[in-house]
């Protein structure tokens, strides 16, 4: 589904160069379950943003179900980030303006989706994640568990074949953590590809294969 | 509300920093509210101005003898050394000078005093001595009580002062006409005496009755037409045409009533000048009106022709009179003056306006602009999740807008208000409400155009943002 071909990463600050990542390379195939681990600084984060295309790579190519996507106009990079991914992360990103039910709905407006039915797939994405009875409540209402359960009813809405989560559970309490990790779970066992982010062991080995980060290179690859 | 989530968002932001929003809102609507204020001013200023312009006393040329023109100015002692001299009905000649005048007529401002039965009381309480004065005063003062005896009184009373036949300055019951029929509800007018081509020069017809004619200004002929208003309110019933009135020893025939112009000559009278019937015995008739204040005036159909038919008539003057022994002035020379001087200060103040304008509008970039700083992690969760560069561009401009709108709405507010300000000094319709549109039109382009700029900068913001952790 995704091959990264000697992705690099350098930030330019003014006098020196910054590699984050030197040449990356690794494939991504549907209906995996991928973690990427590392420590802080490693670059997973870097890697994250270039898988998501919220960053470009500054040298090597980028295959998505095999186009070549490194170089697209910045239309085309928001249609793959609207329709292909759904971003989960670690702070859930909801809009304090918004209720739960305009918070997953917005996505499907950028995809053209009339309002009746936005609204209507909103519903059955927040039932979905047991929250039928909060939706018209503002984020701030809700408990942090329940705000990652709105955000990956967000992440759903316009049915992406890959989900991005970083740090998912990073500001939740465990038992909250663990929810959000069974929705994961079984999105993946429908069918739903998802790579996550962490820094947590036992969350790695829940994943069918675990990429270690470290200092901008691959360091090792696990499969399960 | 069917709005795209993203809209909704910015609105409900508005919403939640309420004091930041309002002190825009008041800028843009002060500044818009100033800006249409002076497009509506200065477009008012060239339509007044143009107005004015078509006026038949601004294609005139008006020659007056010298020291009635500069009464103002110089001292009296300077004036009077003068030999007493007037122009007359014949220097209307000056008319043959230049093809490009039109009509010429004479005109001087008189009074008329009209005989009325309060008027003939106390003339006839005048002329009695003092000491039987005191008593028929307390009779009348005691006598309005019955209408018919008041009335009484009032016929009573020429008859008992015909015996005393004092002689004094003012004219005697005597000499005083009387007419029948309804009485005026005035005792005195204001007018002017003109030759017969004024009405003509000043393109005002007759409504009721007809001016009168050139024949008529020759015999010298006891006739008045009368402004609108006068007409109107002259008598209790509202029909002056065919009626007389009596002034001292003579009787006015009204021979018709002009129609409405909408300047003071509704307000006024016309007779024909005595000056124009014979010049001898007119100016002894003359005495009663206070003559000497007439003019000449030469009017003209083209009045880019104005200039040169002043230099043609200033050589005919000086020629009869000597140089500079008359004033000729052409009155549309000062209005344009006063017209440029009205247009300058709307300018002007349609400029500090703008500059207010511009104020306000960097203003609300700036604020705009610190929002997007502010808000830039917001942009970027809205990239990942779908939003194009556009999306975004048209959000921030979406607020720009709304905040422009509301604050337009404000704005026409404000100007009304200026309105209703001016309309209390100056009459009715201070603005001209095109030019109020276009001046809100204006303001909100430039207010829009600075709003693109913080736009573009939140449009630029990378969708990285989204994961930049707190």
């Amino acid at each position: 589904m995704i091959r990264l071909d000697k992705i690099q990463k350098k930030y330019d600050l003014g006098d020196t160069e910054v590699a984050a990542l030197h040449e990356v390379s690794f494939e991504i195939t549907a209906g995996e379950f991928v973690a990427i681990m590392g420590p802080s600084g490693s670059g997973k984060s870097t890697l994250m943003n270039i898988i998501g295309i919220l960053d470009n790579a500054t040298g090597g190519t980028y295959y998505l179900e095999d186009y070549d996507i490194t170089a697209l106009p910045d239309k085309e990079q928001a249609r793959i980030r609207n329709t292909h991914f759904g971003f989960i992360f670690q702070s859930f990103n909801l809009f304090p303006e918004l209720s739960a039910m305009e918070n997953v709905m917005l996505p499907m407006s950028y995809a053209g989706v009339a309002y009746n039915e936005r609204k209507k797939r909103a519903a059955e994405l927040l039932d979905q994640v047991g929250l039928s009875h909060r939706m018209s409540h503002l984020p701030t209402m809700l408990s942090g568990g329940e705000q990652q359960r709105v955000a990956i009813a967000r992440a759903l809405s316009n049915k992406p074949n890959l989900i991005l989560a970083d740090e998912p559970t990073g500001n939740l309490p465990t038992d909250k953590g663990q929810e959000v990790l069974d929705i994961l779970t079984d999105l993946h066992k429908q069918g739903t590809t998802i790579v996550m982010v962490t820094h947590n062991d036992a969350q790695g080995e829940m994943a069918q294969r675990v990429i270690n980060i470290r200092d901008g290179l691959l360091a090792s690859e696990v499969r399960r | 509300m069917n709005m795209k989530e993203d809209l909704t968002l910015s609105v409900r932001a508005m919403f939640l920093s309420p004091i930041e929003s309002m002190l825009l809102i008041l800028g843009l609507a002060l500044s818009i509210g100033a800006t249409a204020s002076g497009f509506g001013m200065f477009g008012k200023a060239v339509e007044d101005g143009k107005q004015m312009l078509k006026l038949s006393e601004f294609r005139e040329i008006v020659v007056r003898p010298k020291e009635s023109a500069e009464d103002m100015l110089q001292p009296l002692v300077e004036t009077s050394e003068d030999d007493d001299f007037n122009l007359d009905f014949e220097d209307l000649d000056a008319k043959s000078v230049s093809p490009a005048i039109s009509y010429s007529y004479i005109s001087s401002r008189t009074r008329l005093r009209i005989n009325t039965s309060a008027l003939l009381e106390r003339i006839a309480n005048r002329e009695q001595p003092p000491e039987v004065q005191a008593e028929p005063q307390t009779e009348q003062s005691a006598q309005p009580t019955s209408p018919a005896d008041a009335g009484q009184a009032q016929a009573a009373q020429p008859q008992q002062s015909q015996p005393q036949d004092g002689r004094p300055p003012e004219p005697s019951l005597e000499d005083l006409a009387t007419v029948e029929g309804p009485e005026p509800t005035v005792d005195e007018l204001a007018g002017y005496e003109v030759s017969d081509e004024f009405f003509m020069a000043m393109n005002i017809n007759a409504a009721q009755g007809s001016v009168f004619t050139a024949q008529d200004v020759a015999n010298g002929s006891k006739l008045l037409v009368l402004g609108a208003n006068v007409a109107a309110t002259l008598y209790e019933d509202g029909e002056a045409v065919g009626r007389q009135i009596a002034s001292f020893d003579r009787i006015y025939t009204i021979i018709g009533a002009l129609e409405e112009t909408g300047t003071v000559y509704d307000d006024m009278f016309f007779t024909p000048s005595e000056l124009a019937s014979d010049s001898t015995g007119a100016q002894a008739a003359r005495g009663p009106t206070g003559g000497g204040n007439e003019s000449l005036h030469f009017s003209v159909d083209d009045a880019t022709q104005l200039e040169s038919a002043e230099a043609q008539l200033t050589s005919w003057f000086d020629s009869i009179y000597g140089v500079g022994m008359v004033s000729i002035s052409v009155p549309r020379e000062e209005a344009e003056a006063i017209i440029s001087r009205n247009e300058k200060i709307a300018i002007i103040t349609l400029v500090l306006a703008l500059a207010g304008l511009l104020i306000a509008s960097v203003n609300v970039s700036n604020i705009l602009y610190s929002r997007t700083l502010r808000r830039r992690k917001q942009i970027g969760i809205l990239k990942a999740l779908g939003a194009t560069r556009r999306d975004v561009f048209t959000m921030f401009l979406s607020e720009g807008g709304l905040l422009l709108v509301v604050g337009a709405v404000f704005g026409i507010a404000i100007v009304l208000a200026f309105s209703q300000i001016l309309s209390s000094a100056n009459g009715e319709g201070s603005f001209n409400y095109l030019a109020v549109a276009l001046g809100v039109l204006v303001s909100s382009i430039i207010t829009l155009a600075f709003t693109v700029v913080p736009a573009l900068q939140a449009a630029k913001v990378p969708p990285a943002e989204a994961m930049r952790v707190e």
